[in-house]
């Protein structure tokens, strides 16, 4: 019998006896919720009927049962994943999305987490149209190879380009560790070919900005040791910790960190970034700062795990370092147009300070370290000062959106400088 | 306090739910991944949603009305989602709804709310509420467990008080009828009945 023909026969019955209890009524009798007088008249309807009786009394059993039900132990870390959620979802919406996107995605999946599963932020479908333009792509690919081939078949091979920058360093074999390091000028070697626009030479123009090996080796240097997540939490709460995003593109990088700043608190409450830092304390940062010549060898494939950028490819050595460095310089002048305004002499930029406020967890450092690197397509490393300094107090943890632990389990915050430059 | 943007009273207040929306979304999905997941997806709801709560109806039935809906969307995405992993199977499977339904019950993870439970009568509660199809497992959870009002519960699910009432009915029947037949086959299975 259907659950519906068993209801309709019950109230049938009911009717047929003169009773006129409704369905309604027997929900209520359940429940608990019939007034008295039909209840009790109810009560003898089912004196006569045992079998109806004990049916109704199961559904009243359940229903105890059900109410009684202990609740499940949500998981420990959920409300960290809603606060964590919610300020990617609050990022999601803020004006600054467009120029955050990158940022968005490490924040998600950065150690920080704490075992967020679902790492995307939005599923975006894929257009329609996109695997057609895809396909014509490819076709227009191959026509166009075949067409270069058949020309090249047709007419001999064209004389090979010549190469505009000198990389033969990159296959040699490593000197010797007492051998001397080449030496590199940063003046324009004669036989190299300069770079022309319109067969008007620029190479003379733009040269005053080109790095040198020492700028690169500055620019990539090593700290002193590798600070991990849990030695720079210690490091934070004592004061004696900073970041160092190295770059030779400060000015840039430095913009990249100040959008990080135009974040709306109530889009980010558990970290923050400001500018309010002084600049003795960029001063102490900046010359805490390793000297690239106490490097130890072999650590850059360390600093290059430990950073989470990978940036760099690893080498044995500082030597390495910078011989790969000086290969690939001429590449990394700037290939613009210049400017008739370009200065001769380069100018030294000051490194640009920031300050982080975020909880003292290593995780919470960690994903900062790693929000920086990500943001400015740069190194970013732990530094250890070698003095406690200040940067400034703390916001009251009450007022930001602090509530995923109870209150005696919050991470005290903590305010670690961030230094952006050569 | 909470509205006003007191952080920490957000806190207390998510704190004191959490457990409450976790459970209902556990025995609504009756998948754990799941169910964590729907439960971290309403609770952000749920603050960005502060604004709109308008006072008219109890605050926990507003929670649960976000919880529930979620839940439900839930549901309705991870059917839709197998149906259409096992369209394929289908074609070659002549019985391809009996692969789809359970394929989405070996998904789930009744062992798990079963291990939770201590009683005997709370095993087997849950054992037949996993029987129930959606529609009456929803509406005598959101009774039972939640103790929500008709009129609470029909504005969640937005039919008349009177669906509701004759919903939760036959859900109550068939609950019922689940739990006569799990008794009557552990007596089956037991030793004296020989």
């Amino acid at each position: 019998m259907s659950q519906d023909r068993f209801f309709n026969s019950l109230s049938a019955d009911f009717g047929d006896s003169g009773a006129g209890f409704t369905k309604e009524e027997l929900l209520g009798y359940v429940e608990g919720e019939l007034p008295p007088d039909r209840a009790d008249a109810l009560a003898l309807r089912l004196l006569t009927d045992p079998a109806l009786f004990r049916q109704l009394e199961q559904m009243r059993i359940n229903r105890s049962v059900l109410m009684s039900m202990p609740l499940e132990k949500a998981p420990a870390d959920l409300l960290s994943r809603v606060q964590i959620a919610f300020e990617q979802e609050a990022l999601v919406g803020a004006p600054l999305e467009e120029e955050l996107g990158a940022d968005l995605k490490l924040v998600s999946d950065g150690p920080a987490l704490g075992g967020m599963r679902r790492m995307d932020i939005r599923e975006y479908r894929t257009p329609w149209y996109q695997s057609r333009l895809a396909m014509a792509a490819g076709v227009l690919l191959l026509i166009s190879g075949g067409i270069y081939w058949g020309m090249n078949a047709f007419y001999g091979n064209p004389p090979a380009p010549r190469p505009l920058a000198k990389a033969e360093h990159t296959n040699t074999v490593p000197p010797a560790p007492d051998e001397p390091l080449p030496s590199v000028s940063s003046e324009p070697d004669a036989t190299e070919p300069k770079l022309a626009i319109n067969d008007n030479p620029v190479l003379d123009l733009v040269d005053s900005a080109r790095p040198t090996q020492a700028d690169l080796a500055d620019a990539i240097s090593l700290p002193d040791r590798i600070i991990s997540p849990d030695q720079a939490a210690a490091l934070a709460r004592d004061g004696r910790l900073a970041i160092r995003v190295a770059t030779l593109r400060s000015d840039q990088a430095a913009a990249q960190v100040d959008k990080l700043t135009a974040v709306k608190p109530e889009a980010s409450r558990s970290w923050r970034v400001g500018r309010d830092i002084s600049d003795e304390v960029i001063a102490t940062v900046a010359s805490a700062t390793s000297d690239p010549s106490d490097i130890p060898l072999n650590t850059a494939a360390a600093r290059s795990k430990e950073s989470g950028a990978g940036h760099i490819a690893a080498s044995a050595s500082l030597h390495d370092v910078a011989r790969v460095a000086q290969s690939f310089a001429p590449i990394q002048m700037p290939l613009s147009p210049p400017s008739m305004n370009m200065p001769a002499a380069r100018v030294a930029r000051k490194p640009v300070g920031f300050v982080v406020e975020v909880d003292g967890a290593s995780n919470s450092l960690a994903a900062i370290k790693g929000l920086l690197a990500e943001k400015t397509d740069c190194v970013a490393t732990f530094i250890e000062l070698p003095k406690a300094v200040d940067s400034g107090a703390v916001t009251d943890a009450a007022a930001i959106m602090w509530f995923t632990q109870s209150p005696e389990n919050w991470v005290p915050r903590v305010r670690v400088p961030v230094v952006v430059g050569r | 306090m909470v509205r006003k943007g007191d952080a920490r009273a957000l806190g207390a207040l998510l704190r004191r739910h959490q457990d409450g929306i976790y459970t209902h979304c556990l025995r609504v999905l009756r998948h754990r991944h799941l169910a964590e997941d729907v439960a971290q997806d309403s609770m952000v709801k749920i603050i960005n949603g502060l604004d709109s709560y308008d006072g008219r109806s109890k605050f926990s039935t507003w929670i649960y009305t976000i919880v529930h809906n979620a839940c439900l969307s839930k549901l309705r995405s991870e059917k839709y989602r197998r149906h259409a992993s096992l369209e394929g199977m289908s074609a070659a499977n002549s019985d391809g709804d009996g692969a789809l339904d359970s394929g989405f019950a070996e998904s789930r993870e009744p062992s798990g709310l079963m291990g939770v439970s201590k009683s005997e009568v709370h095993r087997r509660l849950l054992a037949a509420l996993d029987q129930l199809d959606d529609e009456h497992r929803s509406i005598l959870l959101l009774r039972d467990s939640r103790g929500m009002d008709y009129e609470a519960i029909a504005g969640m699910l937005q039919v008349p008080v009177g669906t509701v009432k004759s919903r939760l009915f036959r859900a109550r029947e068939a609950l019922r009828k689940l739990m006569e037949q799990s008794v009557r086959t552990a007596s089956d299975l037991s030793p004296d009945s020989d």
